[in-house]
C-alpha cells in the first residue's frame, strides 16, 4: 500500500509541476514541455482511477496529438518563442494566483461537503463497455462528433484559403 | 419522419457545401430562399411529431418542436435578410450561407437533446459555424479578426465550464441521460454541490445568451462582425440557449430555492448593467448587444420562477426578442449599404428619407422598450406576472425600474430618426421585397403585442 501512495504522491507532484511550468516559464517553448508534462501526469491519475482506457487516450490525443499540434504553430508562427514581458507581470500573476485560489478551495470545501451516492460495486468500465456504449446508448452524440469534426474541417479549410486571399 | 427538420436543414447545408466547389456563386442566395422556406414549412409540419430516438438520447416533443419552428422561422428570415450580400466576399458566400445552416441545424439538434454528451456537442456545432463566419467581412480593418478570436477563446472557456459542471452533475446522478438526471438532482439541491453543478452547466447557455457573468464579448463581437452576421448571431442562437436554459432549470424541480436566489441576483445585475452601459452606446450595434444582455435578464426572471406560466413566459419572450431584434437589425443593414456600422447620427432626417425603414425602426425600439401594443410589452407583462405570482418581489421591482431606464436609449432611436432635420435628404429606394419584409417585421411585433394567447397557449403546452 506504500508504494502504491508513493507513485500516488510522484504522478501528482510530476502534474503540479508541469502545471507550474507552462505558467511560469519564460519560453514558449518549455511552456509546452511543461503541458505535455501535466498531460502524462494526468494519465497516470487515470491509471490510478481505474480507467486505463482514458490513460491511453489521454496520451494518444493530448499528448501524441495537441502537444505537436501547438508545436508546429508555435513553429509557424516565429518569433513568439520567448513569452512577452506584458503577459507575465507580478501584479497579473498575484491576481491570478488569488483567484485560483479561491476557487480551489471553493470547490475543496463543495466537494468535501458534498454527500455523494455510495455505489454497490466498485466503478469500472473496461474498453468494451465503452465501445459498447458508444454503439449503443451514446450512439447519437458520436454521430454528431463526425458531423462536429466536417464543420471544423471545412471552416479551417475556408479560413486558410481566406487569410490567404484566394478567391 | 420525425427528425425530418434536421434531415432538411442537414441537406441545406450539403447543397450549398456543393455550390461552393462551383462557379456561378452570385446565385446562392436565389436557391437559399425557397429551400428556407421549405425548411420552415416542414418544421412547422412536424410540430406535433412525438417520439423518443437513439436509445432516449433525443427526445422530439412539442417544446423541441416549438422551438425548431422558431429557430427555423428565424433562420428564414435572416436568409432573406442578406439580399445585399456587398458585405460578405462573394467568393465565400455559399460557405457563409451553409455555415449559417450548419449552425441553425446545430441549435435544432440542441433542442432535441436530453443527454449531456449530446448537448454538449450540438451547441459546439451551432457554435463552430460562428466562429467560423465572424472574419467574413468585406473592407473594413481588422475588426472582424480580433471579434472572431475574442469569440472562439470566450466560447471555449464557457462550454470549459460547462463540462465542469456537467462532471459534477455526473458525480451525483450517475448518469448523463436528463431522464435519470431528473431523479437524482433534485435530492442533492439542498447541498452546495448541487446548485454549483447546475450554475456551472448553465454558464454555457449564459454565455450564448449574453447573460452578466459571461456577457462581455457581446459589444465587441456585436462590434467587429458584418451586420448580418451580427443580426444571426443575435438573434437565433439565443432562442438555443433559452431552451437549453428552461430544460436545465426543469431538472431542479421546485426544490431549487438557493438556485432561484442566485439566479434573481444574475438577472438583476444583467439588466441594470446592460441598460445603464446602453445608455452612453453611440455605435447602434453595441446598443443593441447591451440591450441584449438586458433582455437575457428579463428573460431570466420567467426561468427563474420555476413554474409552467414562467416558462410560457420566457418561451414567449424570446420569439418577441427575435422578431423586435430582426425589425431593428434590418434598418440597420438597408441602412448601410457598405457593410459599414451604423452610429447614431446616421438616423438623421430617416422619417423624410425612407419613412417605411423609420417605422419599422420606431416600432422595433418601442417593442424593446416595451411600450404597448407592442409585443415587448405584452412579453414582459408575463414575465413579471409569473415572476410576482412566485413571490419574486424584488426582482419585480428592478425590472420595472429598468424598463424605465431604457425607455430613453431605445427611444433616442426614435427621436433621431424622426424629429432632426438632415442636412441632405437623399431618399432610400427600397425593393418590392425590402418593404414585404418591413412589413413582415411589424406584423409580427404588432400582432405579438395585440393577440398573445393563442401562442401562448400553446407554449403553455409545450413546457
Amino acid at each position: 500500500m506504500i508504494f502504491a501512495d508513493a507513485i500516488f504522491i510522484i504522478i501528482v507532484l510530476v502534474t503540479l509541476a508541469g502545471a507550474l511550468m507552462t505558467v511560469l516559464s519564460g519560453s514558449i517553448i518549455y511552456a509546452l514541455m511543461g503541458l505535455v508534462t501535466t498531460m502524462f501526469g494526468i494519465a497516470g491519475l487515470y491509471v490510478y482511477l481505474n480507467a486505463p482506457f482514458l490513460a491511453m487516450m489521454q496520451i494518444l490525443i493530448y499528448v501524441g496529438a495537441i502537444s505537436v499540434l501547438i508545436a508546429f504553430a508555435i513553429m509557424l508562427i516565429g518569433p513568439l518563442y520567448k513569452r512577452p514581458k506584458e503577459w507575465s507581470y507580478p501584479l497579473k500573476l498575484i491576481a491570478a494566483a488569488v483567484v485560483a485560489l479561491f476557487s480551489f478551495f471553493m470547490f475543496a470545501k463543495v466537494m468535501l461537503k458534498a454527500q455523494w451516492a455510495v455505489l454497490s460495486k466498485p466503478f469500472a468500465i473496461s474498453t468494451k463497455d465503452i465501445g459498447r456504449l458508444l454503439f449503443d446508448r451514446l450512439t447519437f452524440p458520436f454521430e454528431l462528433i463526425s458531423l462536429l469534426i466536417v464543420v471544423a474541417i471545412i471552416g479551417a479549410v475556408m479560413l486558410s484559403l481566406y487569410s490567404r486571399g484566394e478567391k | 419522419m420525425m427528425i425530418l427538420p434536421e434531415l432538411s436543414t442537414l441537406l441545406f447545408s450539403i447543397v450549398f457545401l456543393f455550390l461552393s466547389l462551383g462557379k456561378k456563386k452570385d446565385s446562392a442566395v436565389l436557391v437559399a430562399k425557397p429551400l428556407s422556406i421549405i425548411i420552415l414549412g416542414i418544421s412547422l409540419v412536424n410540430i406535433l411529431a412525438n417520439g423518443e430516438l437513439f436509445s432516449g438520447a433525443y427526445r422530439i416533443d412539442l417544446f423541441s418542436q416549438v422551438f425548431k419552428a422558431i429557430i427555423a422561422y428565424g433562420f428564414c428570415l435572416v436568409i432573406f435578410m442578406i439580399d445585399r450580400q456587398d458585405e460578405i466576399e462573394g467568393a465565400y458566400f455559399p460557405e457563409y450561407i451553409m455555415f449559417l445552416s450548419f449552425s441553425a441545424l446545430g441549435l435544432m439538434m440542441l433542442v432535441s437533446s436530453v443527454e449531456l454528451i449530446s448537448i454538449v456537442i450540438a451547441l459546439e456545432v451551432s457554435s463552430y459555424s460562428l466562429y467560423v463566419i465572424i472574419p467574413l467581412r468585406k473592407g473594413q480593418t481588422n475588426i472582424q479578426i480580433e471579434a472572431s478570436v475574442k469569440y472562439l477563446f470566450f466560447g471555449a472557456i464557457s462550454t470549459g465550464i460547462m463540462l465542469f459542471g456537467m462532471s459534477y452533475i455526473y458525480g451525483i446522478a450517475g448518469s448523463t441521460f436528463l431522464s435519470d438526471i431528473l431523479k437524482v438532482l433534485p435530492g442533492a439541491m439542498n447541498q452546495p454541490i448541487g446548485v454549483f453543478a447546475l450554475i456551472l452547466t448553465l454558464t454555457g447557455f449564459f454565455f450564448k445568451l449574453s447573460l452578466f457573468p459571461m456577457h462581455f464579448w457581446a459589444p465587441d463581437i456585436y462590434e467587429g462582425a458584418s451586420n448580418t452576421t451580427t443580426t444571426f448571431i443575435a438573434t437565433v442562437p439565443k432562442i438555443g440557449a433559452a431552451a437549453l436554459l428552461i430544460r436545465i432549470t426543469m431538472l431542479a424541480n421546485a426544490s431549487g430555492a438557493q438556485l432561484v436566489n442566485i439566479l434573481i441576483v444574475l438577472a438583476a445585475i444583467s439588466m441594470t448593467l446592460g441598460n445603464l452601459v446602453g445608455l452612453v452606446q453611440k455605435d447602434i450595434k453595441r446598443l443593441l448587444a447591451y440591450s441584449g444582455i438586458a433582455h437575457a435578464g428579463y428573460l431570466l426572471m420567467g426561468v427563474l420562477a420555476l413554474s409552467k406560466d414562467g416558462y410560457a413566459a420566457a418561451m414567449y419572450y424570446i420569439t418577441i426578442y427575435l422578431f423586435m431584434n430582426l425589425a431593428c437589425f434590418y434598418v440597420m443593414i438597408l441602412l448601410a449599404k457598405d457593410g459599414r456600422n451604423i452610429v447614431l447620427n446616421d438616423l438623421v432626417g430617416l422619417s423624410k428619407r425612407a419613412p417605411l425603414l423609420a417605422f419599422t425602426l420606431a416600432v422595433g425600439a418601442f417593442s424593446l422598450a416595451g411600450i404597448p401594443p407592442t409585443g415587448g410589452f405584452t412579453g414582459k407583462l408575463f414575465l413579471f406576472m409569473s415572476a410576482f405570482r412566485e413571490g419574486h418581489l424584488a426582482i419585480v421591482i428592478i425590472g420595472a425600474v429598468n424598463t424605465a431606464i431604457s425607455i430613453f436609449y431605445y427611444l433616442n432611436l426614435v427621436r433621431m430618426s424622426y424629429s432632426k432635420e438632415a442636412e441632405s435628404a437623399e431618399p432610400i429606394q427600397l425593393t418590392f421585397n425590402e418593404k414585404a419584409l418591413c412589413y413582415i417585421f411589424i406584423f409580427l411585433v404588432l400582432y405579438m403585442g395585440i393577440v398573445p394567447f393563442g401562442l401562448l397557449d400553446i407554449f403553455r403546452l409545450a413546457v
